[in-house]
């Protein structure tokens, strides 16, 4: 395995069986891709693609039925590998009568955070993911979006250096998937590696340099969001304190060369509009 | 390791104090011993209750509550997917049970120590004031004729005084056997001059300690039917050593039932005590004295502590809910909540039956054993194989669960007797490491070959 490469999947295969251990369901059907450290890695596809099974073979909670899977050189059931994966699931299963200190410290304990290690550790996570008012406050009484969080923060505990985040912001509202976009571009900056899963298209464009599309557990496309989205045939210019007076000579230049051009000025996406209202677009 | 098995333990303790586990076998163990409180006028009755069936009220309400809670205690969290948290840390399944384990045990441990110290106070004021004295046991070999022969023999007089028809009459038969055993109770028996009679005592469920004292209480008969007065000698022997321990010069003044104090220092570790009464009269003049099978003498030594024999018993019944805990986690990690209470529930019930067949199976074995000869041989081989393989199983499983199916500890309690420290040691040895390993072993292989959808 290169070693720029921390994940590694061939011919994955994943079939469920019934009672009967009859084949019911071909969940995920002979994949192959690598993610590169640092990376950050889109699993795309409409619900039931496979995406959440993939994630699942790939930390060890499945077993695939063909093909190889190899984690930071490890097959996934490796123990010692699970101490440097963080992991967010595509809900967040808390324990209800635990609060989010709780839970944090829980798990810390599990991945052999000792004392004050840990004590600071869970403070700074919280106050990453806005709960360090609601850190005392039992995780049952949380919202969907604030339980969200503190499975944010637990999958940040062991600063992990693959992080595999599915759905992470399904069910946050604006603020909070703004959060946790600018949470994946901080550890992509950290060079950690970030898995992510979504049907989200924006979500995987704003943050993602890779993708695998999958489609009925098989994969669609594959390669660098970039040269992926690219249309070879287009130009873009976007173009910054030009008087519109000088709008007809480019548009003369651009017809005489045969091209087509449309004008007009360019619309905020909503999400941004809203956020800048907000005081949160930096 | 050890971090993520107390993270899991804190876990299960948080999990049994935070539901409503914790309290409810609380509040139901209160209501019991409320119910016991002033029922009964009598000292033993109220003592028999709060020191027999309170703990083994409890401890069946305990051991639903402790397999309930285990089986609940993992198999909810896969079921509800809260444990692919756990699963994808780095930590080794055993340590998940353990932990689980731990935890369950020690929040059970708090809720028992909580109730046994109610239950103590409860029983201590009960039998505060009574003596703390116990009747020893007579050992069997220092009588000279046994209860069942004296009684045979007495069963054929009656026969022959009858003229042989009361045999054929059941109902007179019935009535003359039940006056028989009266009499017997109330039986004497002539001691000759010069003669000398020997009774031996147990004192193995007794932990003397030195310092202390036993009692002896004697009554005896003279000739002439009157209590008391013959010349003679008592003689107190520990038997192991057989040193003397005491002795009393008797005179016939004494009347009625007479006491006796004997210092414990040089009966201390003895397992048997030994009481020699001599009939000091002339062999030529001097006269038989009537001694009773039973109540001429007899001896009481100071009972276990009530509190180490509260605190022995607890530990036993920590320890089988220790084993229901284990097998509560172990087939929550293998089956759905309600298959997994529905299995574990059918098991301790077979073994519970399986321990009461192996007893009969033994009782019938060894007192009725019957051989089979020829043709019978032949077809009954099948039946027989079967059989010894049931038997075989069953004295397994007898093994393990005899430590609290016969007696110990609660009918101890009941009884006043020390609870023998050996097998408080080796009941906590088999059901707090041996089972627990096994169930764990058997639970973390299940874990780690189960997947997470």
């Amino acid at each position: 395995m290169d070693n720029s490469q921390v994940i590694k999947v061939e011919n994955l295969e994943k079939v469920f069986k019934d009672f009967w251990l009859r084949p019911k369901t071909r969940a995920v059907d002979g994949i192959s891709f690598s993610v590169n450290k640092g990376e950050v890695f889109g699993l795309l596809g409409p619900n039931g693609s496979g995406k959440s099974t993939t994630i699942k073979l790939l930390l060890g909670l499945l077993r695939p039925t063909g093909g190889t899977v190899s984690v930071l050189g490890h097959a996934p059931t490796h123990t010692a590998t699970k101490q440097r994966i963080g992991y967010l699931p595509e809900l967040s299963y808390l324990y209800k009568y635990l609060t989010p200190r709780e839970t944090l410290r829980y798990y810390a304990g599990l991945f052999g955070i000792k004392g004050k290690q840990a004590d600071e550790r869970i403070e700074l996570l919280l106050s990453q993911v806005g709960l360090s008012a609601a850190a005392d406050r039992a995780v049952g009484e949380f919202s969907k979006g604030m339980a969200r969080r503190v499975g944010l923060a637990q999958a940040l505990l062991n600063d992990p250096e693959i992080v595999v985040l599915d759905e992470p912001t399904s069910g946050l509202d604006p603020v909070g998937r703004y959060d946790v976009k600018q949470l994946i571009k901080q550890l992509a900056k950290q060079g950690k590696t970030v898995l992510l899963s979504s049907h989200l298209l924006s979500e995987i464009e704003d943050v993602c340099t890779s993708v695998v599309i999958l489609s009925q557990g098989k994969i669609i496309a594959q390669g660098d969001l970039y040269k992926i989205l690219a249309e070879q045939d287009r130009v873009q210019l976007d173009i910054e304190g030009m008087s519109l007076d000088a709008l007809p000579k480019i548009a003369e230049q651009i017809t005489e060369a045969g091209g087509k051009f449309k004008a007009g000025h360019p619309r905020m996406p909503l999400e941004e509009y809203f956020l800048k209202k907000l005081g949160k677009n930096k | 390791m050890i971090l993520s098995i107390l993270a899991t333990t804190k876990l299960a303790i948080k999990q049994c104090f935070k539901t409503c586990y914790a309290w409810l076998l609380l509040v139901l163990s209160i209501f019991c011993i409320a119910g016991a409180i002033g029922r009964g006028s009598e000292l033993a009755m109220v003592r028999q209750i709060s020191l027999c069936w309170l703990p083994l009220a409890i401890v069946v309400i305990f051991g639903v509550g402790i397999l309930w809670m285990g089986c609940s205690s993992i198999a909810n969290d896969i079921e509800e997917k809260r444990f692919i948290g756990t699963a994808v840390a780095p930590v080794k399944k055993s340590s998940v049970w353990i932990g689980r384990w731990l935890g369950l045990v020690l929040s059970t441990a708090l809720l028992l120590a909580i109730v046994f110290f109610m239950i103590g106070i409860n029983g201590k004021l009960a039998v505060g004031s009574e003596r703390p004295h116990d009747k020893l046991e007579l050992l069997p070999e220092s009588r000279e004729q046994t209860i069942n022969e004296i009684y045979e023999q007495m069963l054929i007089d009656a026969s022959r005084d009858a003229g042989g028809e009361f045999v054929q009459n059941k109902e007179q038969k019935l009535e003359t056997m039940k006056e028989l055993k009266r009499q017997l109770s109330w039986q004497y028996f002539p001691l000759a001059a010069g003669a000398a009679r020997t009774w031996d005592f147990s004192l193995e469920s007794f932990s003397l300690k030195p310092q202390e004292k036993i009692y002896l209480k004697l009554a005896f008969l003279s000739m002439s039917g009157t209590t008391g007065g013959a010349d003679g000698m008592l003689k107190i022997y520990n038997k192991n050593k057989n040193e003397l321990v005491a002795e009393f010069e008797m005179s016939s003044d004494a009347r009625g039932n007479v006491y006796y104090e004997i210092s414990t220092d040089k009966l201390v570790g003895a397992s048997t005590v030994r009481v020699v009464f001599e009939n000091a009269s002339e062999q030529a003049e001097g006269s038989s004295v009537l001694i009773g099978y039973e109540e001429s003498l007899e001896v009481f030594a100071p009972i276990g502590g009530f509190w180490q024999n509260l605190f022995y018993a607890y530990l036993m019944c920590l320890g089988l809910l220790s084993i229901m805990a284990a097998m509560g986690i172990s087939f929550g990690m293998q089956y759905s909540f309600p298959v997994a209470i529905f299995s574990a529930f059918v098991v301790m019930l077979m073994l519970v039956i399986a321990s009461g067949n192996a007893i009969n199976e033994y009782d019938s074995e060894s007192s009725c054993g019957h051989k089979h000869n020829g043709e019978e041989e032949k077809t009954a081989l099948y039946s027989e194989i079967v059989r010894k393989s049931a038997q075989g199983v069953s004295s397994a499983v007898h093994y393990i669960t005899s430590a609290f199916i016969d007696e110990e500890p609660l009918s101890k309690l009941g009884s006043n007797r020390t609870i023998s420290e050996s097998k408080v040691f080796e009941w906590s040895v088999i059901s707090f490491i041996i089972i627990p390993f096994f169930l764990c072993i058997i639970g973390s292989v299940v874990l780690s070959k189960k997947e997470y959808k």
